[in-house]
């Protein structure tokens, strides 16, 4: 029976491999995680918003059985894994981390985790994230700020941020809790907090996973996406989750194409665009730096360096706040104590009274200030000079990706603006929003891009790389990762 | 542009939230600084560029109009703070 220090930090591949070679059962290695979880050393993290040992269990003695039977799945069957909590879960707690969807149990799965489930993964819990995803820090969350353990692994120990939205999720696989991990990404809710915390975080091409049974937050750029402690985990895990589903009209025809061939290709030849734009004047110099280390990396590999030019960088960010919070006025509208969640108990003169005194004690500051700013922007006289002059700066920054791709096949840039900051760092919300600087522009662009650990910063936290592909080529996104993770030699600090 | 209170406290309408005065002054402060930001956007030439509305540019999907579900409805409000005959419960709504 393997203790959880044995098999913590275990990548899923090698899980799999223990698993084929009965060194542990599923059981086994469920038990040791759910165990870990529950520590004092690690449920202080608030990784986790709620552990479900018994579905956990009971996923893990089937997957036992199929094996045992020669029936066994494939590479995810048997393995632990932790699910984002806006991942509508039959019968497990899905609140997306507000207060107004308190006590809310899903009567039905998201397509994304059915996915995984069918695959034979085994759910441990569901992961803590910043409230309806808004937010680059986990620290707007009715369930309580999550912490990022690469911050406690110092000496001293600090209280760090793990990143946002998914910092659950992102601090989870980093502390050993899960090897993989759902997340979604909307302005980089994957890739800022899996670069903060030291891990590999990947979002697909906008279509590729189903947003069926995701809690939604602004549709047009809400993906599904995973975490995991390499390269080849996060391709194998993502790709397990991606497939056309007609339950979704946004899904893409081309979403069950396999990107998996990435294992076979070379660098040799590949042309990486580098972004003269994100070059800022305000940025630290160790990001500067671990970009140019990257670069390096690349070009050992065999890639040849390609400075390009996206001109429209600077709006990205302020469309961003235009469109995000314009579609997430829509999508929370639903919530007014009617169908689902709670419902405030106070007396009310009217069915207005009772939505507007509901919102007000179920959302938090930041959702308010959200669907505030999107209203304002929707509101009548103000809709054509922000929300449409946002939409037509969209365009013009996917036509900017769309005109480099004509030359390179992937671009490297930043994932973030600096280190995880420290949890105690008062930020305003402003500043908050520039932590997206670098993420917001891929999925305005509906493209697929991920994080990859490159180094340490000054106070010893982790930083990331991102690489950002064309629509569809997730193949060439996890090869020049891989190229990145071969050199970089990054290695968690194992809290 | 400077948002007063009276400007949030209409935007708070339109999204049915009811804040109390101080915490109108306080988002007015807050959203002022943020829509100040947007007008960055006026810097970009967007003449003759259609609005994107999403990365994905396949038409809307149909499927056949047949039920595939059935019968959730209880299902549905076992998930409400009120229901009642299969119904959710709310306040009354006219006199």
């Amino acid at each position: 029976m393997p203790s959880h220090q044995d098999i913590a930090y275990l990548s899923a591949t090698e899980l799999s491999c223990g698993l084929n070679d009965k060194q542990f059962s599923s059981v086994e290695i469920t038990q040791a995680l759910l165990t870990r979880a529950e520590e004092a050393r690690y449920s202080k993290l608030n990784a986790y918003t709620a552990l479900c040992p018994d579905i956990a269990l009971e996923r893990a003695r089937a997957s036992d059985n199929r094996r045992a039977k020669g029936e066994t799945l494939g590479a995810l069957d048997g393995i632990p894994v932790g699910v984002k909590d806006l991942f509508c879960t039959e019968g497990a707690r899905s609140q997306s981390c507000s207060n107004i969807l308190k006590g809310f149990i899903p009567p039905y799965e998201s397509t994304v985790t059915q996915l995984w489930r069918d695959a034979g993964a085994v759910m441990l819990g569901k992961l803590n994230m910043d409230e309806f995803a808004m937010g680059s820090a986990n620290i707007h969350s009715a369930d309580g700020a999550a912490l990022n353990p690469e911050g406690l692994a110092l000496t001293p120990p600090l209280d760090v941020v793990p990143g946002g939205s998914s910092g659950g999720s992102a601090a989870a696989v980093a502390a050993g809790l899960c090897p993989i991990a759902t997340g979604s990404d909307t302005g980089g809710s994957i890739r800022q907090p899996a670069a903060f915390c030291g891990i590999t975080g990947a979002k697909p091409t906008y279509g590729r996973c189903s947003r069926y049974g995701m809690i939604a937050f602004a549709s047009s750029l809400d993906q599904a996406g995973v975490f995991a402690l390499d390269v080849d985990d996060a391709a194998l895990s993502l790709q397990a989750m991606c497939g056309h589903d007609s339950k979704d009209a946004t899904s893409s025809p081309r979403a069950d194409e396999s990107f998996m061939h990435y294992r076979d290709m070379t660098l040799k030849g590949m042309r990486v665009g580098v972004p003269k734009e994100y070059r800022r004047d305000d940025m630290p110099a160790e990001i500067s730096a671990l970009w140019d280390k990257g670069i390096d990396f690349l070009k050992d590999a065999g890639a040849e360096i390609v400075e390009i030019s996206l001109p429209n960088t600077e709006y990205g960010l302020p469309a961003y706040y235009i469109i995000a919070p314009a579609e997430a006025a829509a999508n929370l509208a639903r919530y007014d104590g009617v169908r689902y969640g709670v419902r405030s108990d106070e007396s009310f003169s009217s069915l207005d009274d009772m939505y507007a005194k509901t919102r007000n004690i179920g959302f938090g500051k930041e959702v308010k200030r959200r669907i505030m700013i999107g209203n304002y922007v929707l509101s009548s006289g103000y809709y054509d000079d922000y929300y449409v002059k946002a939409q037509r700066v969209r365009r013009l920054i996917a036509n900017d990706f769309t005109n480099v791709f004509q030359d390179v096949d992937v671009l490297l840039a930043p994932a973030t603006p600096g280190e995880a900051f420290s949890f105690n760092e008062q930020r305003d919300p402003m500043m908050m929003y520039l932590n997206d600087i670098f993420t917001v522009p891929a999925s305005l662009a509906g493209l697929p891009a991920l994080s990859v650990p490159a180094g340490r910063g000054a106070s010893g936290m982790p930083l990331g790389l991102q690489i950002i592909a064309p629509q569809f080529e997730e193949a060439h996104m996890f090869a020049t990762a891989k190229a990145i993770e071969s050199r970089a030699e990054f290695r968690l600090s194992r809290y | 542009m400077s948002l007063e209170k009276k400007d949030v406290h209409s935007i708070a309408f339109l999204s049915r939230l009811s804040l109390d005065s101080e915490e109108e002054a306080h988002y007015a402060r807050e959203l002022t600084v943020i829509v100040d930001w947007f007008e960055k956007l006026n810097g970009a030439d967007t003449a003759g560029i259609e609005p994107m509305i999403s990365p994905v540019e396949h038409a809307m999907v149909l499927r056949e109009d047949k039920v595939v579900t059935g019968d959730l409805g209880s299902v549905l409000t076992a998930c409400a703070p009120d229901a009642k005959y299969g119904y959710y419960a709310v306040p009354k709504v006219m006199e």
